[in-house]
């Protein structure tokens, strides 16, 4: 769900230029930018680089947009845009610069990958708002995928507290995520 | 289906928290797509899920920002509001030199149509000042608001502008440049037009039994009928014209001798500065001449004077120079004679606002009467040879 903050924090950009709503925007984008470009591209450094290329073109020149909501889309298209443009070939010379979503151009796969990157924004969002060190240990388990005596290691914690910490950090995301991380409970306690 | 909505639906589904109506929508959407219910099916599937937020949240965001501000002039530009007319008079004069090194530089031939840079139509738009405070920008990417320590003055919501509940009176000022139009409403419920190079300003809320403004420039308004408070508009030169529920057209700019006010629908007062008045019917065109102190009312046909809010430039037996006029503030150009009789020649004029100059120009040019010649941002008219 856009939040109300990130939602002023754009019309405050587009209408002041001001950098602190800028760099809110850039942190609240950003990675789902990075993993929907990711569907185009293999190499991960042009993926940050497009990504990149996009937020000091919207910072250099603010777009001028009906209303503030489109500025979301045009952020997909530039990705988009500047991904294939990358892509292309000689045989294939058409360059991308429609900045907005035409869906009827879109194939199915990248409307599902746009769909994809936005939710998970709101999955980390709900990881990001753990107790500080349930999210730590649920972060470094799952998604650096360290073992539990390594993470102990790095944490200066015991195993035990490890564990509890994890288990603390599943049964609240289970609970904010009803239909999420029931399965991983059982396959992984 | 908009894919962000569609994503919030997705999200509220999997926090459990959306309504039968979200649920309705999402269910209507995976139905009778395969791979839509694969995709959904995936979102839940837990191996699938951690693999994908493994690779999310492998961009450091915080890692990018730094190499983001170091790499870039991120340095605040204050947003100058003097700035983009500065641009184009730069532009224009960049235009001018230019034209004039090209004129001086190479035997410029005259009888070929020199129409080939083409001049685009003005845009929606005006500059807002409450109190001579705030000054905000009135285009379609602009959302604020204005407030003082008594509250909400002022909404401005993709340029359109509405009204706060603050009580206490605040001045407002709404102009609009050269090569815009814009519209709005008054707190009365009264509808403004505003053509090029106009301003409209008035208290809000109004002051006592009164609704007053202040026009220059090329006005339309349709004012809401309250008997109980008249309305009053100023002009330049303190003629004033005194209304009740009515439509009309006024076009009184400071650099123009003669004042024209057309009546579309029900009736208005014309009071001059010095004492004079006259009620105006539907159908009429009032004009005064400041120079001579000399007013003239005839029945008119309306539409040439109102077309512009419509998008046309309708004339009827105008003179050029009238013509030129309205177009130089439209298109943001100036224009020269080179022999002052060309300005009274006359001409019937029904074109879209919209289209380039040179369109226009080029309509003009086919009755061979006049010749035009742009150099950047200025038009040179001679006889046609």
């Amino acid at each position: 769900m856009e939040s109300e903050e990130i939602i002023k924090a754009v019309k405050n950009f587009l209408l002041r230029h001001d950098l602190d709503s800028f760099k809110m925007m850039y942190h609240h984008y950003y990675r789902s930018l990075c993993f929907f470009a990711r569907e185009y591209l293999k190499d991960d450094n042009h993926v940050e680089d497009i990504v990149q290329d996009v937020f000091s073109q919207i910072w250099e020149k603010p777009p001028k947009l009906e209303h503030e909501s489109k500025l979301q889309g045009y952020l997909y298209a530039m990705v988009r845009n500047k991904s294939l443009n990358v892509l292309r070939t000689n045989d294939h010379l058409q360059k991308y610069q429609q900045h907005e979503i035409n869906y009827e151009t879109w194939e199915d796969d990248e409307s599902l990958r746009l769909i994809k990157s936005e939710v998970y924004r709101e999955i980390m969002a709900n990881i990001e708002n753990l107790p500080e060190r349930a999210r730590e240990v649920f972060k470094l388990s799952y998604l650096t995928q360290l073992r539990e005596h390594e993470i102990a290691e790095r944490l200066n914690i015991s195993v035990n507290s490890v564990k509890t910490h994890k288990k603390r950090a599943r049964s609240i995301l289970k609970n904010e995520l009803k239909h999420l991380f029931g399965l991983l409970l059982i396959l992984k306690l | 289906m908009n894919l962000f909505k569609l994503s919030q639906i997705i999200t509220k589904h999997l926090r459990s928290q959306a309504s039968d109506d979200e649920e309705s929508v999402l269910k209507k959407w995976v139905q009778d797509d395969s791979k839509k219910q694969e995709f959904l099916k995936g979102l839940k599937d837990e191996s699938s899920l951690i693999r994908d937020l493994i690779e999310y949240n492998r961009y450091d965001v915080s890692r990018a920002w730094n190499r983001f501000e170091g790499n870039s002039k991120l340095e605040v530009k204050k947003r100058n509001l003097l700035l983009p007319l500065l641009k184009v008079a730069a532009v224009a004069i960049l235009f001018i030199s230019i034209g004039l090194a090209v004129y001086i530089l190479t035997d410029v031939s005259v009888t070929n149509p020199k129409l080939s840079h083409s001049i685009t139509p003005g845009v929606s738009g005006a500059i807002l000042h409450v109190d001579d405070q705030d000054v905000i920008e009135l285009t379609d990417s602009v959302t604020t608001e204005v407030k003082n320590n008594k509250g909400l003055i002022a909404k401005v919501e993709a340029g359109q502008l509405s009204y706060g509940d603050n009580v206490d009176p605040v001045q407002m000022t709404v102009e609009v440049p050269l090569r815009s139009e814009f519209q709005f409403v008054l707190s009365d419920g009264t509808k403004v037009w505003m053509n090029a190079g106009s301003k409209v300003n008035f208290m809000h809320p109004f002051n006592g039994d009164k609704r007053e403004i202040y026009a220059e420039g090329e006005v339309f308004l349709d004012v809401e009928k309250d008997k109980l408070r008249p309305f009053l508009v100023t002009l330049p030169t303190s003629n004033a014209i005194e209304v009740l529920g009515t439509q009309f057209n006024i076009k009184a700019y400071p650099d123009e001798n003669i004042q024209q006010t057309v009546l579309v629908e029900g009736s208005i007062l014309w009071r001059s500065n010095n004492g004079k008045e006259r009620i105006i019917e539907p159908g009429q065109l009032l004009q005064a001449d400041n120079s001579t102190n000399q007013i003239n009312v005839n029945t008119v046909d309306v539409y040439p004077h109102i077309a512009w809010k419509e998008g046309y430039f309708v004339y009827e037996g105008e003179t050029l120079e009238n013509i030129m006029q309205s177009l130089c503030r439209w298109y943001g150009v100036e224009v020269d004679y080179q022999e002052e009789v060309i300005k009274d020649l006359h001409f019937s004029v029904d074109v879209r606002r919209y289209s380039d100059l040179n369109e226009i120009l080029s309509m003009l040019q086919i009755t061979e009467k006049v010749y035009f010649e742009i150099n950047g941002s200025n038009i040179l008219v001679s006889k046609h040879k």
